[in-house]
């Protein structure tokens, strides 16, 4: 049977854009996941316990608000705390600040803070792609740890 | 300060009159001094002959931290928009004493609990704010619509209670036409502008404007204006109402010359669907925060483009007037399909959305039924159905599974961006 490798997709607790959690659930379903979309304002305290209680293969913090690396520092410090980083590749990605461009020091606070990789500007779809594809032998990896070989995805917070 | 020559329902009236669209950018910082600055100049420095200035209030007064609010403000901190109920009373009436007879001011605010914040409002010396109880819950986050209804029906009820006592004619109006920013086929969106409306007015609101925003095609642009014309005409007839239309609120063309095109053109569709308001954009949506000359300049270039683009209805185009009573006869029936759910306004928006009958596409909200699907049809731009879910109107589009990717999604949201930075290249 074929490995149906899951997603979470999130937003920052003060971002209440969607569009780009929808733009990113629909690729991340077209590149074959399973997505439990958590939707805009996302709760930090939900995520961490999403992402600990479900083990995905990927989760995805998006956010345009121009907050997303304030915002994105805090919350690894608590996704830290639940183990996140540890249970699921994560990700954030992008507008992050108010600037054009991301600067780079932004880019390396956050990576340091414990995100696989910041994705923003216009190369920023092709990088997650680029990252999906190494990141093949890890997904099969996560397969390994997972506790629970069906993990049930919530009604309440999944969508389509 | 309030009497009726300076109030905003008054300044829409004199403007219609006048066949002068009123337009109104968008604004809010945090100092007083700075907010008069701005505040003077859209009313002093520009050649529009009526224009609404706004006070945008900040994210975190929206969200009802107030003593935040308070403290950023005292520690000089940048916040994004103007903290009402952290500056003294008497500094607030200073703003709202720079109103005239062609400037009236607006708050505006995005929140889901306004209650806070309209106890202040008329005792600041205004009367005109905007919002609703579906419009700033659907889109905004992750407050239960059922606590929204009943947040707006306390906030209205002290918002009018205080106008009636001070004898003052309150403004409120529905951001419903907005909702999602973009991707919405009008029809929803007029609906939900006018449902909000007869909220208002059943809580005792005198005065209430219904909004659209402008989408990817302009002949479907212009009827959905007319036909939101045509349905406040009907259902408020009597009542003080009119039309705010918003420039397009989607991904923005990048290049000076793209902005200009867009701004140009849907203020030249403003004016021909007949709207009485226009919030305007600038030259600096795609890349961040505008300058005051920015704005002046938006100001002015939408004035002119719609004071030279007045037309009349024999002159229409056959498309507009099919778009125009398609999407009133689509618009009307879910209107009166929810009003028939109960007698109040606010109890049946709470079960249409319940029940499906309202369902806004790309909404995930828990309270929204997420069962309606909606593409841009990339010939001609419009908007249009291909899932309506449990809501009483038909599709425009046979059901298929394939219409939505992410290359599609993308496609849509950059349409307008394609499209009018396609000018620069010319």
């Amino acid at each position: 049977m074929k490995y149906v490798p899951l997603a979470i997709v999130a937003s920052t607790v003060d971002d209440s854009h969607t569009w780009n959690l929808i733009g990113v659930e629909l690729r991340l379903r077209e590149r074959g996941f399973k997505v439990i979309n958590l939707g805009c304002c996302t709760p930090p305290e939900l995520l961490a316990k999403t992402v600990r209680q479900h083990r995905p293969d990927l989760t995805v913090i998006s956010s345009v608000n121009g907050h997303g690396s304030m915002n994105g520092l805090t919350l690894a410090k608590l996704l830290s705390q639940y183990q996140a980083f540890n249970a699921s590749l994560i990700v954030i990605g992008g507008k992050l600040t108010i600037d054009n461009v991301l600067p780079t020091q932004v880019v390396l606070s956050l990576k340091r803070a414990g995100y696989n990789a910041v994705l923003s500007g216009p190369n920023a779809w092709r990088n997650l792609d680029r990252l999906l594809e190494r990141a093949d032998f890890v997904l099969m990896r996560k397969e390994m740890c997972r506790t629970s070989a069906n993990v049930a995805i919530s009604g309440e917070v999944a969508v389509g | 300060m309030g009497s009726a020559p300076d109030s905003f329902a008054e300044l829409a009236r004199t403007a219609r009159a006048a066949g002068e669209l009123i337009v109104q950018p968008r604004s809010g910082v945090a100092q007083v001094e700075d907010m008069r600055t701005l505040l003077t100049s859209f009313r002093d420095d520009t050649a529009a002959t009526y224009i609404a200035g706004t006070i945008t209030i900040d994210a975190k007064t929206r969200q009802g931290m107030i003593a935040d609010a308070t403290g950023a403000l005292e520690q000089g901190a940048a916040l994004n928009g103007f903290p009402l109920l952290s500056h003294k009373m008497s500094d607030v009436r200073s703003l709202a004493a720079e109103q005239d007879e062609r400037f009236s001011i607006q708050i505006r605010h995005g929140t889901p609990d306004p209650r806070h914040l309209y106890k202040r409002i008329v005792e600041g010396g205004f009367n005109a704010t905007e919002g609703g109880p579906v419009s700033y819950c659907l889109p905004y986050g992750r407050t239960p619509l059922a606590d929204t209804l009943d947040f707006w029906h306390e906030a209205l009820q002290s918002l009018v209670k205080a106008a009636d006592r001070r004898g003052i004619e309150v403004h409120h109006e529905s951001f419903g036409g907005c909702m999602m920013g973009q991707a919405c086929p009008p029809d929803l969106l007029i609906a939900i502008a006018v449902l909000e409306c007869e909220y208002f007015i059943q809580l005792g609101v005198p005065s209430v404007s219904a909004s659209l925003a402008l989408g990817t095609c302009d002949s479907q642009d212009e009827g959905a204006l007319l036909a939101l014309n045509d349905i406040c005409a009907d259902r408020f007839a009597g009542r003080d109402w009119h039309c705010v239309a918003y420039h397009f609120m989607g991904l923005f063309p990048q290049t000076e010359a793209g902005s200009y095109a867009i701004i140009e053109t849907g203020a030249k569709i403003a004016a021909r669907g007949g709207a009485h308001r226009l919030i305007v954009k600038t030259k600096a949506e795609a890349h961040g925060i505008p300058s005051l000359e920015d704005n002046l300049v938006a100001l002015d270039r939408s004035a002119f483009a719609a004071a030279s683009a007045v037309v009349a209805d024999c002159e229409r185009q056959p498309e507009i007037q099919a778009w125009r009573s398609h999407i009133r006869a689509n618009a009307e029936r879910l209107i009166t399909t929810t009003l028939a759910l109960h007698p109040d306004v606010g109890q049946a928006l709470g079960a249409a959305f319940q029940r499906g009958l309202l369902d806004v596409p790309f909404c995930p909200h828990r309270d929204n039924c997420s069962q309606s699907l909606s593409v841009l049809d990339e010939a001609s731009g419009a908007m249009l159905w291909a899932s309506v879910g449990g809501m009483p109107i038909e599709a425009d589009l046979p059901a298929s599974k394939d219409y939505l990717t992410a290359e599609r999604f993308h496609d849509m949201l950059s349409f307008n961006q394609r499209r009018f930075d396609r000018v620069e290249m010319e």
